[in-house]
């Protein structure tokens, strides 16, 4: 029992709500989701190649991440949406579980039947990630860290960033 | 864009920890690069964020009821009181609130009936004993009759929500467009089982949704309408400010003379705080000088009913409105909409005003929070913190507020509308923008679990959040005594039960629950009231005489109960000392006389028939609401009697001229009951004889309901036997 809870009335109906509870809103879903400011790992005005991302995820939760990488300003879901988002699907943990996932960015390049001739990686200068929930369930999500894995190209002037 | 991976090598990464949260203004060069631009629905904290938890309905304002309701046993002609259940088929869940309406399938005339006391809540399915005006009709209904309810107590918006901390109660604030009235109830310390208190206001169309300010001072809950325009012209917009008492169930205006002048008149205060032991009221001068937008008042210290008309303040420029007040660790901070001023000192002597922001002040009157003496804002130029002492600082930077924000971040409503709240949960100071047009609010989330280093994320309630507040349920400690029944007093219809709260904390709310075995109907909440003392007592009203009760008494704080009684469902179960039971005096009194009276016989024509009217009239106890039938037979035997006229006796102590049934041929015989005989006068060619019967409950026993005398002695009779004979 806690020893203080937050209750929101409701504009537009006589409904009393409990915050903190489920997760839903009033039987109405919503999504989480985190989009990271953009980075340039070889410089502004340099290319790196963007292969893979390091998903560190405490849960309980049975959920599936979607995760798109945004590059140039660019979500490659717009360009290849066969690829992405890539998807984390998690299972349920009876506990609080840390689990830590590397999801390759790469793009399978097919021939005209279909079939995986090589791979390719998103490439340029500035990266973000896009990560959002495909429908939460009971228990707990912890987003603990991203990484993105990343090779330079073309390197400029690192940037610096603030403190 | 998309190219093929070089050289096969230990690649680096760039981390991005969740938990840093929004950065979207500090520029592509020096921003942080583990912030982030959107960050949704998640709590941050530690270099995490974790999702955030829903929302669900724990509470209403206004009656529901989930399932098919049926009569409970039949009720008779002129009852006031039914039970309803389930009839074994669908669960039946909620709660009916008085105001609420409703039919029953197969009543006479189809009345509409409406639901008194309460609120009644369903326990195991059913309610019992629930009472209502507007007496069931002639022929009575049957057992398992179909029950529509019509809940008009229902409200169209949850104004404001308050915790009234002394009382251990919740208060919410309700509006129902239909008729434009703000409804209170009252509710448990964590906000459930509202019940409907009074509708004290009802304003003006132009006025559009209300809104509120509640301040809890010395006991009482005040309420201050908050809108800008107090009278712009002939009739006043602003509605009078008016205080709670949750003991009594009232809501008082709170009148006040202001000017010495005027007399004692109704405050009209656009908000009101407390600070320190004041009460402070704000946007209101004084009966002859009204509109004063720029006033701070402060009442007197610890009485926040008394107001020296000396004892107010000026903040800036006559005319240019105060917004809000909120109590900082060491003053009183006063916004306006593009400055703020505070109010120093701590008594009439030290007391001052001064500024101290030029520049930035509350875009809207709900827009501040105080947490751990600061207070948190949002100003025209967006949100900003302030201890008081000096100027504001800015928050808003990271949330880069005139840049384009993410496409699709749900809209902000109407700043008018927006307000703030502190959850302490997530620790997280919220400012919450409902859009009405969407039905959506957005919430921008400020993360104060390290207040040096706050962290801002959006969140997104999926429901129109109208207001908030954070409660405080006694649950963390369940009540350590328990009731210990005393010596019950039963009357005919009433029963005094006494009891002393042993080890009592003193913030137990005592519930007393009764069941009546005669008519086995289960057990039922009939009343509960809120610690005053060792000793107690409560008067438990609508018991049906003669009847065996069962009471059983319990200890509540928040949620929790004393131990042993926590099953509602079986108060059998709770502690001995909890627990008695009681016999109903039977005494319906026999009524000292039942005849006719003297000399008030008539006659009238109608339909071409004459007709013989009498008034026949009694006695009664005592001033109880009871239900009665008259019989007649040809026959001095009450073995074959039918009913010729039925009624309900009325409280004559508040009710005694307007029944209809009570009337001044009583004259000075009073508490009495008087009911006309009226007689087709050709069909009455031999004597009839009349039995008045007491017949509340619906349960009459021959020969032992019959009253003014026993079977085929109908006493009153005998001495002016009814004998119509032919003209």
């Amino acid at each position: 029992m806690p020893d203080s809870i937050f209750l929101l009335g409701q504009g537009g109906g006589n409904k009393i709500f409990q915050g903190g509870v489920g997760y839903q809103d009033d039987g109405v879903a919503y999504v989480s989701r985190g989009r990271s400011n953009r980075v340039a790992p070889a410089g502004v005005k340099g290319e790196a190649v963007f292969t893979g991302v390091f998903f560190s995820i405490t849960h309980t939760m049975a959920v599936t991440l979607k995760i798109v990488p945004v590059v140039d300003d660019v979500a490659l879901n717009t360009l290849f949406p066969d690829t992405y988002p890539v998807e984390l699907v998690l299972l349920a943990k009876p506990e609080r579980t840390m689990e830590r996932f590397l999801l390759a960015l790469s793009i399978p390049m097919r021939d005209s039947a279909g079939v995986d001739r090589g791979k390719a990686y998103p490439r340029g200068c500035w990266f973000q990630l896009l990560v959002y929930d495909g429908g939460l369930a009971a228990g707990d999500l912890v987003y603990e860290v991203d990484e993105v894995e990343y090779q330079i190209v073309r390197q400029t002037a690192q940037i610096v960033p603030a403190s | 864009m998309v190219g093929a991976l070089m050289a096969d090598q230990p690649r680096p990464t760039i981390s991005l920890p969740w938990g840093e949260g929004l950065d979207r203004a500090s520029g592509l060069a020096v921003v942080e690069k583990s912030s982030y631009a959107d960050v949704r629905n998640v709590i941050l904290y530690d270099g995490k964020a974790e999702v955030r938890k829903g929302i669900t309905q724990v509470a209403q304002l206004g009656g529901s009821l989930a399932g098919a309701p049926f009569v409970n046993g039949a009720a008779i002609a002129g009852a006031t009181h039914i039970s309803i259940d389930n009839n074994g088929a669908s669960t039946l869940v909620g709660t009916i609130q008085p105001g609420d309406t409703f039919v029953i399938a197969g009543e006479a005339g189809s009345p509409v009936h409406t639901v008194t006391g309460g609120p009644w809540m369903t326990v195991g399915n059913a309610i019992a004993a629930m009472t209502f005006t507007g007496a069931i009709a002639a022929g009575g209904v049957a057992d398992n009759a179909a029950v529509t309810f019509t809940f008009t107590s229902v409200q169209d918006e949850v104004l404001e929500l308050e915790a009234v901390r002394s009382k251990n109660v919740s208060v919410a604030i309700g509006f129902k467009r239909s008729n434009l009235s703000v409804n209170v109830f009252k509710g448990s310390s964590s906000g459930q089982n509202m019940a409907f208190m009074g509708a004290p206001y009802n304003p003006k169309a132009a006025v559009g949704i209300p809104r509120y300010f509640l301040a809890e001072s010395y006991r009482k809950l005040f309420m201050a309408h908050e809108f800008q325009l107090l009278k712009p012209g002939v009739d006043y917009l602003r509605l009078p400010t008016g205080y709670i008492d949750t003991d009594a169930n009232t809501i008082i205006d709170l009148s006040v003379d202001l000017d010495g002048v005027s007399g004692a008149q109704k405050v009209r205060f656009r908000g009101v705080t407390t600070y320190l032991n004041y009460l402070v009221g704000w946007g209101y001068g004084t009966f002859s000088d009204e509109d004063r937008p720029e006033i701070v008042r402060v009442s007197l210290a610890g009485d926040p009913l008394s107001w020296d008309p000396q004892h107010y303040f000026i903040a800036g420029q006559g005319g240019q409105p105060v917004q809000a007040c909120m109590a900082a660790a060491q003053s009183l901070v006063v916004f306006k909409e593009s400055e703020t001023y505070e109010i120093v000192g701590y008594d009439r002597r030290t007391f001052g005003i001064r500024i101290i922001d030029h520049l930035f002040g509350l875009i809207a009157p709900r827009m501040a929070m105080a947490v751990g003496g600061v207070i948190y804002f949002w100003s025209l130029q967006g949100p900003r913190i302030t201890g008081g002492g000096g100027e504001s600082k800015d928050l808003a930077v990271p949330l880069d507020l005139t840049a384009p924000e993410p496409t699709d971040l749900t809209a902000p409503g109407d700043p008018a509308a927006a307000f703030c709240r502190y959850d302490p949960g997530p620790r997280m100071a919220k400012w919450f923008w409902p859009n009405e047009a969407t039905g959506v609010t957005r919430v921008y989330g400020l993360s104060l679990r390290n207040p040096t280093h706050p962290k801002w994320s959006y969140w997104e309630y999926q429901r129109r959040i109208r207001c908030a507040q954070v409660f405080f349920p006694a649950a963390t400690i369940a009540p350590p005594g328990h009731p210990d029944v005393g010596g019950v007093t039963p009357g005919s219809s009433t029963a005094l039960i006494p009891w002393t709260n042993t080890a009592a904390i003193g913030d137990e709310v005592t519930e007393i629950w009764l069941k009546d075995t005669t008519a086995g109907t289960p057990y039922y909440k009939a009343d509960e009231l809120v610690y005053t003392g060792v000793s107690m007592s409560d008067l438990v009203s609508g018991l049906i005489p003669t009847h065996h009760y069962a009471a059983a008494l319990r200890h509540r704080r928040g949620l929790l109960y004393n131990a042993g009684a926590e099953d509602t469902t079986n108060p059998v179960g709770w502690p001995a000392g909890s627990r008695t039971t009681f016999i109903e005096t039977g005494a319906v009194a026999a009524p000292a006389r039942f005849d006719f009276e003297a000399g008030l016989d008539s006659f009238f024509d109608a339909g071409h028939k004459r007709y013989i009217r009498h008034i026949v009239q009694w006695l009664i106890p005592s001033p109880i609401t009871l239900g009665w039938r008259i019989y007649e037979n040809t026959a001095n035997v009450f073995a074959g009697a039918a009913v010729f006229t039925s009624g309900k006796s009325h409280d004559l102590a508040t009710d005694g001229a307007n029944s209809g049934l009570v009337d001044e041929v009583c004259g000075d015989v009073t508490p009495c009951v008087s009911a006309e005989l009226v007689r087709l006068q050709d069909l009455a060619s031999t004597p009839y004889y009349y039995w008045l019967v007491e017949v509340e409950g619906g349960t009459y026993t021959p020969g032992l309901g019959l009253v003014g005398g026993t079977e085929g002695d109908p006493k009153a009779l005998e001495e002016n036997p009814i004998n119509y004979g032919p003209i």
